[in-house]
Formats: structure tokens, sequence, C-alpha cells
């Protein structure tokens, strides 16, 4: 195991003026789109292109605005129909031809700004109408990819008064198609299908037990994490293929997983913290917790242990949060690294290489990033200034 | 020692969501409205989109008309200039409804637009299957007051503004972040306020002074709470560590039912046992990426129209709760309840399943 430390270089960097906090960037070195989020307010599209930034406004009526494949506009949806916004040199939003959209009349809700999702080499944009979803397709114009029924509606639910969600499920999928949850079920949408979406029932599961589905290849798994009340040594994973065989399993409590899809093997990311009692107790008392990451690959039409990744963290200061990455890569080889922020300005970097064996590194930051931002396997590190925000593009030397 | 260990947190919160005498069910195009103080009185079904459910009636759009259906029928409103979200305002009267910023009320010469202040959360599409991202909107809390006043409350600045019915701002105040209001009458009740465990009343006209308050063992101003017409149900339970350990292992708390009520200005308790009810546990992860343990009740608590009393239902048991009578099992023969429909008629308590079939509940015993 190499122990370096590097300085951080950053190849793009672009302020903004104002305390909003950037939560989500896209688009390219030409025409970065940040979305701003103040105070309580609703977030704000902001345009960096040149050397200037400018804040974009939407028509009050937008339901989703989301920027486009390429980088040139937001897509904005309104109830009925779907536009494309553009900037002109000056800064000044311009609103092209109004798409109109094959939807049924639903409740008003609030803009939810959303992300085109990968399929394959193509780009979609799901939209959830009440108890309908929406699929645009971005091929230098908008195009309705599909619209389906869903089996039950989303509308909001009862809540208390005074506190209302307006949440759409977070899609994740490849080549073989698009999944989410809904109602404890999996949805599968394939693009190459568009007519239908595939409802599937989860493993039966114990009462602390939860579930999530992902596609490989046309393989549906699940992974069900969790375990039995009153019993935190029964707490564990378990990988289950399309005909609820458990294929791989594991011990611990699941605080964070996912699925890396770059130019290599797809890979499956399982963070755990020991369920032993006695660990807690030192977590508790000492502050310092141990992430464990257990990689598995996918080859030759099954999973493989890869290998484990220990993370030793210690105590946070203040509200600093411990973030694990596994969609960035920064060394730029075409695959994903594994990178680590800790409580003492450090990024680790965990560079997958060819074979996959790894490397710590740790970089020392000048300041301890506020927010940290991805897009399309970029990284960029945003830290606030008097009068503003700096946001910086994180490259491997 | 196990739940210790983790960030525990034990709480339930907030306001049970009290739909007024409409069960409402939804498709995009039409919704079905049934009276639930009419049991035998079959839903009717109405063409339009839903905009908000209020504590006495339904206001929704039908082919771009506005609508409002209350025990009088349907009414024909005019179009407000502000766009609707859709939202149930269980606790206020009218034709009511909110923007993205604002509250917008009918009068009789039209609308009428009061700000909100609204506070919004954003989360971003994150990186792990199954996980969902958007808003979570915090609107203040509204009452409304018996002479048409509006008090506004925003826990996450603290201000209080107090609006008279022409929408105009009489007083706009700093009163303190984090608070629990609760309509009482023409006065304002405050959960876990003037401190932890207690209740207090305050005039309207002066919400910054206690004329009466309460000690209440293990109430705070996350403590569920039910106002009914006369008096108002709050439920607590045991927040100590030692019984969250003892929650953990067995998955269920004592707790307790307070009914509260006034007179000349001061507050009286009755207090109930409900014994050991259920309770949900969900582990989740922290922002700091440790392990949390979430607990929330498993049992609801459904008022019963037209009365004080309430129906409390788990899994396996029901009860019904009255001030004057106490706990009373009642036997509903394995019907999955809605949550919204329980209503008196005659000596009889009777219920809606979910397909809002109505079910005689408690013969000859209310």
């Amino acid at each position: 195991m190499f122990f370096l430390v590097t300085l951080l270089l950053f190849n793009e960097k672009f302020e903004l003026p104002g305390k909003a906090r950037p939560v989500m960037v896209a688009g390219d070195p030409q025409m970065r789109w940040i979305l701003r989020q103040g105070e309580g307010t609703m977030p704000v599209w902001w345009c960096i292109t040149g050397n200037a930034a400018y804040p974009v406004e939407l028509p009050l009526a937008t339901r989703v605005a989301a920027p486009l494949p390429n980088g040139r506009g937001l897509l904005l949806v309104e109830a009925e129909t779907c536009q494309v916004l553009s900037l002109d040199p000056s800064g000044k939003a311009r609103l092209g031809e109004k798409i109109k959209l094959p939807v049924k009349p639903s409740p008003k809700q609030p803009r939810i700004d959303g992300i085109f999702k990968k399929s394959g080499s193509r780009f979609f944009l799901p939209i959830f109408f009440n108890n309908q979803v929406l699929f645009i397709e971005w091929k230098e114009t908008a195009e309705v990819a599909a619209l389906l029924e869903l089996p039950t509606p989303t509308s909001p639910q009862p809540q208390i008064q005074g506190e209302q969600a307006f949440r759409v499920p977070n899609l994740v999928g490849d080549r073989e198609g698009l999944v989410w949850s809904h109602g404890g079920k999996a949805l599968v949408w394939n693009p190459t299908h568009p007519e239908k979406i595939q409802v599937l029932n989860p493993p039966t599961l114990k009462n602390m037990e939860q579930a999530a589905a992902f596609l490989i290849e046309d393989h549906l798994f699940w992974l069900v994490f969790g375990g039995q009340r009153g019993d935190l040594d029964s707490f564990g994973w378990k990988l289950f293929d399309k005909s609820y065989q458990a294929v791989y399993e594991g011990k611990g409590i699941l605080t964070r997983f996912g699925l890396v899809r770059d130019q290599g093997p797809p890979r499956l990311m399982i963070w755990t913290v020991s369920q032993k009692i006695r660990s807690q107790l030192w977590a508790a008392m000492s502050g310092n917790r141990t992430f464990e990451g257990k990689i598995l690959l996918w080859s030759e039409g099954r999973w493989r242990w890869h290998e484990t990744l220990e993370i030793k963290m210690g105590k946070g200061k203040g509200e600093s949060a411990f973030e694990i990455l596994w969609d960035v890569d920064v060394n730029g080889d075409g695959l994903n690294d594994v990178v680590a922020f800790d409580d003492k300005n450090n990024m680790r970097l965990y560079p997958c290489s060819s074979t996959f064996s790894h490397q710590k590194t740790h970089l020392s930051l000048n300041r301890e990033p506020e927010e940290v931002l991805r897009y399309q396997g970029a990284l960029f590190l945003a830290t606030s200034r008097a009068n503003g925000w700096i946001v910086e593009k994180v490259k491997m030397p | 020692m196990n739940a210790l260990l983790l960030c525990l947190a034990l709480g339930c919160s907030g306001d049970a969501v009290v739909e007024g005498p409409w069960r409402v069910a939804s498709s995009s195009e039409s919704f079905c409205a049934q009276r639930i103080d009419q049991p035998r009185q079959n839903p009717v079904t109405y063409e339009g989109v839903l905009v908000a459910i209020n504590a006495n009636g339904v206001l929704y759009q039908s082919q771009g008309q506005w609508m409002f259906l209350s025990e009088n029928g349907v009414k024909e409103l005019p179009s407000p200039r502000e766009e609707a979200l859709f939202s149930r305002m269980g606790s206020l009267n009218g034709p009511v409804f909110h923007t993205q910023t604002n509250m917008v009320f009918f009068r009789s010469e039209g609308w009428v637009s009061v700000p909100l202040e609204v506070f919004v959360e954003y989360r971003p599409p994150g990186q792990v299957p199954g996980s969902h991202y958007g808003l979570n909107i915090i609107y203040p809390q509204v009452l409304q007051q018996l002479n048409g006043e509006w008090w506004i409350y925003q826990t996450k600045s603290g201000i209080l503004s107090s609006y008279d019915k022409a929408g105009k701002l009489l007083q706009k105040l700093d009163f303190g972040k984090d608070r629990r209001a609760i309509r009482w009458g023409s006065r304002i009740g405050w959960l876990g306020a003037p401190g932890e465990s207690k209740i207090s009343l305050a005039e309207a006209s002066n919400p910054n002074e206690w004329i009466s308050n309460l000690t209440i063992n293990d109430l705070n101003k996350h403590s569920l709470s039910i106002k009914m017409a006369q008096g108002c149900w709050v439920f607590t339970f045991p927040s100590g560590i030692r019984d969250g350990l003892k929650s953990w292992d067995s998955g269920t708390l004592p707790i307790h039912a307070h009914y509260l009520t006034e007179s000349n200005a001061a507050l009286a308790v009755t207090r109930f046992s409900l014994g050991n009810l259920p309770l949900n546990f969900n582990l989740t992860t922290s922002s700091s990426g440790s392990p949390r343990l979430e607990v929330e009740p498993e049992f609801h608590v459904v008022p019963v129209a037209g009365t004080e009393a309430v129906v409390i239902l788990t899994q396996t048991k029901q009860f019904i709760l009255q001030p004057e009578k106490g706990l009373r099992e009642v036997k509903m023969n394995g019907f999955q309840f809605n949550w919204a429909g329980f209503v008196r008629e005659g000596a009889d308590l009777g219920g809606y399943d979910n397909q809002g079939k109505w079910h005689i509940c408690l013969k000859d015993g209310f």
C-alpha cells in the first residue's frame, strides 16, 4: 500500500456571488449549470459561461427543470408542455417552442429540479405526475419516449399539517433499463420496450429489513439489508438474484451502497459498520468508526468477491459529514475511484487501476470542502468565501 | 444496551390530520367524496382535479372551473390568479389553498392572498438505488380564529404574524423558533412551552403571555396531539434512554393519553393509561454517516367525527377512548379501516373500510 501526500490540482474553477449553496452541477466547461439554494428558499439555476455567472429566472409554472445532456440549456417541463431555455451571450434567457405532452391534468406540485438519466448512449428525463410517469428522450430536441400509468398514484400522502414532502424516485440503471422503487416494489422500464413497466416483488423481509433493486445485463438483483428488531447481531446484508436465491451475504449495519458503472466491469459497493456491540460502544465513546467497503465485481455473468476496503474515520468536527463517493473518476483513467473525506481536511483517494488494486493517497486540502458535487464522473469541491462561493473541479496529477 | 449505542432518535411528532367530514379518494381526473357523518349515504364521484382538502370541504377544478364542495353542496368560484399546490389543510375551514409562497382564501368579494413564509429543503439526486430526491416544504402553522383572523407561525424563523379577515397584516412579532401551536377557540395553545413538559394557553391578542399552563410528564413539543371540538388529546410516552432500550427489546412502549379542557381560562387534564402499544423501528444513516435508529408509533389515532372520542388502531387490536368512559377494546372483525373514517350513529360506533364500505364496530354502547 502506498502512502502519499499530494497537492490537489484544479483544472476548472468558477466563482459564484452570494450566499446560496451550490447543490448540483451539470453541463461542460463551456457552459456550466449550477443549482444553488439559499437558506430555506427554492433552489435557483445559475449558468456559468465564459467568465460570467448568471442566475436564470424560470417561468412560475415550471414543474421540472433539468440541464440538457449537451449542456446548452435547461429543459423546462410544465403541466402539459415542455420547452428549452437557452442563454444568449449577454446572459438573457430565451425560451424555445413549446412541445405538447400527452399527460392528463394532475394536482400541481412545486418545481423539482432533476437530471437526465443515461441508458446506454441515450438520455432520458423521468417525470412523475401523480399516477403517471413520462420519459422524455433528448436527441438534439426533446421527444416523448413513453407515457406510462404507475401501479399506484404518487400523490402526496397525508402529512403533518405544515410539512409536505415532494420527492421523486432516484432512477438507477444503464443499458439494461432504468429501475426505481415504488410502494416497496421495484419498477423496471426498458427503452427498447418502452410501452410497459415491469413490476417486481422483493424477497420476504424481516421486520427491520429493507430491499433495493438494480439491473446488470438483464439480471435483476435485490440487495436486502437490516435484521431483526431487538437483535443487532442479526444485522447484515444479502444479495438475491431474480429467483430470490442469495448469491452473497455479509454481516454489519449497512450505511451506504451503490453500483459503479464506468468503462471497467460493473462493481457493487457495500459500506457497513460493525454490528457488534463492542464496536458500537467504542464508536460512541471515542467518536472513531471503521467503515468497511465490500466490493463485488461482475464478470462472466456472475458476481465475484473483489476486495474489502477499510476506512477509519475520526470524530467529525462541527457539522462536517463523512462522505464516501464511488461515482467519480479523479485520475482520468476511465475507471471510477473511491474518494472519502475525513475531518482533517484530507481527501483520501483509492484509485481503481485496471487490476483494481488500490492505493491510499492523502490529498491535503487548503480548506475543508463545504459541498461535494459530482457530474458524469467529475468531482467538484465548493467552499464559501465572505461574498460568495468558489467551485473547483478536482484533477489528480 | 444496543439501542443506546446507535444514535437513538425516539419521537413521534405532529398533529393527526383531521380530514373533516369528507373521505376522499382520487384518481387523476376525478375523485370520490363521501360524507363520513352520513354513513347511509353512498360516495359520490366528482369530475375534476383536487386542489385542497380542508376541514369542511373539498376544493377542486373541473374543466378549468373552480369548485368548492361542502355540506351545502357544490359552489362555483371565480378562478384565482395564483397557481395552487395540492395540499391537505385539515384544520382550516372554507375554500383555502396554498401556492408556493402564499395562502389564498375566498371571501364573498373574491380571493384574498396572504404571504406565507415557506421554508424549503432540497435534497439532490444521490448515488444510492431506491432513494428519492426532491423537496421538503415546511409551511407555517396556520390558525384560523373564530373571529376570522388568521395566525401564521413559522417554526423555522419564529415569526408569528396575524392577518384580519380581509388579509390585512395586523401584527408581526419574533416569537422564538421551534414551537408548536394548537388552535384553541379564540386562544392559542402552545405545546412544550414555556418549558418542556408544559402546555400553555395564551390570548390570541397577546400570544407571548401565558394565561394558564400545566405540567404533563413526558410531554414535549413533538407530542402527538389532536384538537377536538371541545378539548384536546395529547399522547405521551417515556423517552429516557432506559425506556428506549426496553422498547428496542419488546417493540412496545407504555403510552398515556391526556384529555385537556379549558374553563375560565384554566387548563384541566384527565389522564388515561393505554398500556403498551407497538412501535416501528427504522435503521437509517445520519448525515455524519453513522447508523441512526428511528422509532415511530405503529398505531393510529383517529378522531370519531362529531364527538370528543378517538379510536386507536393497531395491527391486531382496536380501542375506543372517550373522555367520560375511558378506554375500551372494540372488535372490528378484521376489517382494515380507513384512517379518516369513524363516526357515531346514535348509540353505535361505525367506521369505513378501505373500500369506503360502512361497518358497525360497537353496537349500543357508545
